[in-house]
């Protein structure tokens, strides 16, 4: 039983030196134009310890692997884990961290990015949307479909600063893809100024950078981040590399673009198997 | 060796935490989210204590009892690598399916941890049964604590079932 599960360790341990050996991190790459600074930035993951499978800094890494400029970690209803994620990337390159919380209730989720303190979730959307423009926070409409869609009434949605054009949920189900295309419609008909936000609301799965928006700041600072998104400045993609937003700004993003997706590690299927093999020897052997 | 069985589950939990949050595994990753999800180990060393520690009639010293107990992690352990398998091709799976195939690592723990009562602590088959109830109770009442924690309150999962 010795030799085996010694073989097992050696699969892994060979899957873990290709898997670090291999990993690819894009060069940070600043784009400008028009006098803006185009950030890729998600405002809506989530991180352990909360509903997320990555501490932290772990997250940062993968957003910076995935080319990401900003990010921001937004919790069901709590913001400790997000303030943490600041306080440690305070003196280290990388992405920006934005304190954010999902501010989840029974009808509506709502992203408060750009917040210090909890914002509370037993309220209407109006009232929430209040409460994070008093932090200084930006408000943005989770995920409008299906039963998360009928709260957003005219009160709220005049007041929200942007709301996510771009999600999984597009994947998951025909007609909340639906939902997003008519919610984009009837809210842009009637308030153009409201920024579309594209989130990969990353949680266990995926890919924290594959939806995502192209924001356009005056700075690269979180302060600008979230002026842009209260200005309107963004253009949402989704994971196909479509993009949404103001024809203009889709145009000027598109052109200046290079992005979207990060060079695929090397040998991270090998990485993975050999991995994946190992822990199965290991486990029954 | 006492250290061995829950070091490696933390190590494979976390390995495959990699793995599907993030399509990639290095050893930094497997480090730092195996230490952050290493509390889960704790948590299962609590609930072996509540069954170890009081058990009179044991037939191993309690370090061995610990480190037999540990083994029982193979049924979630096998499933975890099936997960592992499954979420990069389907990551979107119906809750009644994922509920339904949660139930083969519970029952099949329960199994085990009553077969460990009976041959290591020495229980009779209906203090075994008693037994297996009260760890269990204590590894779920911990998931879920901390499935509240997770998820902000009580709103989102009763949503997730329906309510």
């Amino acid at each position: 039983m010795r030799r085996p599960r010694l073989l097992s360790a050696a699969l892994l341990l060979t899957g873990l030196v290709i898997g670090t050996l291999g990993e690819s991190m894009p060069e940070p790459a600043p784009r400008r134009a028009g006098g803006y600074w185009i950030l890729a930035a998600v405002f809506h993951t989530h991180a352990f310890p909360g509903d997320g499978g990555l501490p932290p800094w772990a997250l940062r890494h993968e957003a910076a692997r995935a080319g990401l400029d900003v990010f921001a970690i937004s919790n069901h209803n709590r913001v400790s884990t997000a303030r943490l994620a600041r306080w440690m990337a305070r003196r280290s390159d990388g992405p920006i961290v934005i304190v954010g919380q999902e501010v989840t209730a029974r009808t509506f989720h709502l992203i408060a990015a750009g917040i210090e303190e909890r914002v509370d979730w037993n309220t209407s959307p109006a009232e929430a949307v209040r409460a994070i423009h008093a932090q200084g926070g930006v408000a943005i409409a989770a995920h409008p479909v299906g039963r998360y869609l009928r709260a957003w009434d005219e009160t709220a949605v005049a007041i929200l600063d942007g709301y996510e054009r771009a999600h999984p949920a597009m994947e998951e189900d025909e007609r909340w893809n639906a939902d997003l295309a008519a919610f984009d419609a009837t809210v842009r008909a009637r308030h153009p100024r409201l920024a579309p936000i594209g989130s990969s609301d990353f949680h266990w799965t995926g890919n924290v950078g594959r939806y995502r928006t192209y924001v356009l700041a005056r700075e690269r600072t979180a302060e600008s981040v979230l002026d842009a998104v209260r200005a309107g400045r963004t253009v949402a993609m989704d994971s196909t590399g479509r993009l949404y937003g103001d024809p203009a700004l889709v145009r000027t993003v598109a052109a200046a673009t290079r992005f979207i997706t990060p060079p695929a590690d090397r040998w991270r299927l090998v990485s993975i198997g050999l991995v994946w093999l190992g822990l199965l020897g290991m486990v029954v052997l | 060796m006492v250290a061995v069985h829950p070091a490696f589950f933390a190590l494979l939990f976390g390995a495959l935490v990699s793995i599907t949050a993030t399509g990639h595994i290095t050893i930094a990753l497997l480090f730092h989210i195996s230490l952050s999800w290493s509390f889960l180990v704790v948590w299962q060393a609590i609930a072996a204590a509540v069954i170890i520690l009081p058990a009179t009639a044991r037939g191993v010293s309690r370090a061995r009892a610990f480190e037999l107990l540990f083994l029982a992690h193979v049924p979630w352990s096998l499933s975890l690598l099936a997960m592992a398998t499954i979420i990069p091709v389907a990551p979107i799976v119906p809750i009644p399916i994922v509920v339904l195939a949660l139930m083969v690592p519970i029952a099949w723990t329960a199994v085990i941890i009553s077969a460990f009562c009976q041959t290591i602590l020495g229980a009779t088959r209906r203090v075994a049964r008693q037994l297996t109830l009260v760890h269990q109770l204590v590894i779920w009442g911990a998931t879920l604590f901390y499935l509240w924690f997770a998820v902000g309150g009580w709103v989102p999962i009763l949503q997730q079932v329906g309510l």
